[in-house]
């Protein structure tokens, strides 16, 4: 349901609808950027602006419904993200600073940027297939062919990688205050 | 560890609706969730700014057609009138070549490159062997205004002397003159086309109708005596002008005659004399004489 509006922006985009595309843009940058976060860290809004100037220039020779266009849009993404971190290396930050960050995020109650952080400590085929199966919400064979895999390397990246989450210490703190709220 | 053996328990028994993998776990879909958050302002801020993008892109996308259809309009339309004109110039040649209307030199052309198509020899070819005698080449037609300079060149009429250097040209220098015009009389007097028919066995037959005036033995019989070599210079000349015309110039018609005999009379049976001659110079005279005398 929440797609509806969005495969009608997608329509109105490449008819050359300005609002189209905002909407469009509006209802996937997030996921795009997220995802950016977690394979080009720091240079992820440029990745992302790369990708979407992408997709502008060529939206007209795209054809193909919503799905089609999330699965043509993160492989664009993730070709750009890929691109900019071999152009511009960043030193991989320290795990102790990284957890700082996130541990910071968390006081800050920035839930979202905590999370995409702590995904991106995963390895980096795990964090991959989890925000793209998980969070994005992409199909497997979707996903596969964005990361090159078989669909069953996919499944087993996805799951190695929320078995690791899961055993992640400020995910079971961040699990207790809840249950006590509760 | 519990909360981990639940979670592989519902990813696997979830393999295939996997879009909430993470629910066995609360932590887990706490991340989860907070991930999958609706979108920041922050994040949002660089709307307008890619929508701007969105817009000059389409603009200019718009341009770039317009652009790219205008040039192709121009060569729908130019290129089936270019491809419609070289086929009409080609299909014009090709019906010129093979009917035999081209220029000289290009009907030649044309006749070496594609004689088995059909394409002839030019009609004209080969106009020596008619006038070997005089350099004029191109004057056989009968041309009233060379007749009446030839008329006053006799004395008929006053001749200018624009009129005289034409005729002095056109019978290719001024020793010439009589016996040019004397062709041109013979020509006017006959029939508009007695010129025309002795060109086309020379052209068709090249080898036979060379030889003949070249060789003064198969031409000089026909005016009827058996001896080939003695009459030629004192009996011939009256003969033919007598049924041409009465008076022609004394001197210089002994020499101008037997050109003109050659034309005008072995025209009429080319057909019949240009195989005779050959092979034996005394049946020559018996059958060009029956049908040359009646005329």
């Amino acid at each position: 349901m929440p797609d509806d509006p969005l495969a009608e922006a997608l329509r109105a985009a490449r008819d050359g609808d300005r609002r189209g595309f905002a909407t469009l843009w509006r209802g996937l940058h997030p996921g795009v950027l997220r995802y950016l976060r977690v394979i080009a860290g720091d240079h992820a809004e440029d990745a992302a602006s790369e990708t979407w100037l992408q997709v502008i220039r060529d939206l007209d020779r795209f054809d193909g419904d919503l799905a089609a266009f999330r699965g043509w849009l993160f492989r664009i993404a993730r070709n750009r993200g890929l691109d900019t971190v071999r152009r511009r290396p960043t030193p991989p930050l320290p795990a102790a600073a990284s957890a700082s960050d996130a541990a910071t995020l968390t006081l800050e109650n920035d839930g979202t940027a905590w999370a995409v952080a702590l995904i991106a400590e995963l390895p980096i085929d795990q964090a991959e297939a989890v925000m793209l199966r998980v969070v994005i919400g992409l199909d497997v064979a979707t996903t596969a062919d964005i990361l090159g895999k078989r669909p069953g390397a996919v499944r087993i990246a996805a799951m190695r990688g929320l078995r690791r989450l899961a055993t992640h210490p400020d995910v079971r703190d961040r699990t207790q205050p809840s249950r006590q709220g509760v | 560890m519990r909360h981990l053996r639940a979670l592989l328990h519902a990813m696997r028994k979830r393999r295939s609706t996997d879009t909430d993998l993470a629910v066995g776990d609360p932590g887990l879909r706490r991340l989860i969730e907070a991930a999958r958050a609706p979108a920041t302002a922050s994040e949002l801020s660089g709307e307008k700014q890619m929508v701007d993008a969105f817009t000059a892109e389409r603009k200019r996308a718009a341009r770039a057609a317009r652009r790219r259809r205008r040039p192709a309009r121009i060569r729908a339309v130019l290129v089936p009138v270019t491809a419609g004109l070289a086929l009409l110039l080609l299909t014009g040649t090709a019906v010129a070549a093979r009917t035999g209307n081209l220029p000289q030199e290009a009907q030649q052309h044309a006749h070496r490159l594609f004689s088995a198509l059909g394409v002839p020899a030019p009609r004209t070819g080969t106009p020596s062997p008619r006038e070997s005698g005089s350099p004029s080449g191109p004057a056989p037609t009968p041309d009233l205004a060379a007749f009446t300079r030839c008329e006053a060149w006799r004395g008929a009429a006053p001749l200018s002397s624009h009129d005289r250097r034409t005729l002095i040209a056109a019978a290719g220098g001024e020793h010439a003159i009589g016996r040019y015009c004397e062709k041109v009389r013979q020509s006017a007097s006959s029939p508009a086309k007695t010129a025309p028919p002795p060109a086309a066995p020379s052209a068709g037959t090249p080898s036979p109708a060379v030889p003949s005036p070249g060789v003064p033995s198969p031409g000089t019989p026909s005016p009827g005596t058996p001896s080939p070599a003695g009459p030629p210079s004192s009996e011939p000349p009256p003969k033919p002008s007598g049924p041409a015309h009465s008076g022609t110039q004394p001197p210089k018609s002994g020499r101008a005659t037997p050109p003109s005999i050659a034309t005008t009379k072995p025209a009429k049976q080319q057909p019949k004399a240009t195989i005779p001659p050959r092979p034996s110079v005394a049946a020559a005279p018996t059958r060009v004489t029956p049908s040359g005398r009646p005329s």
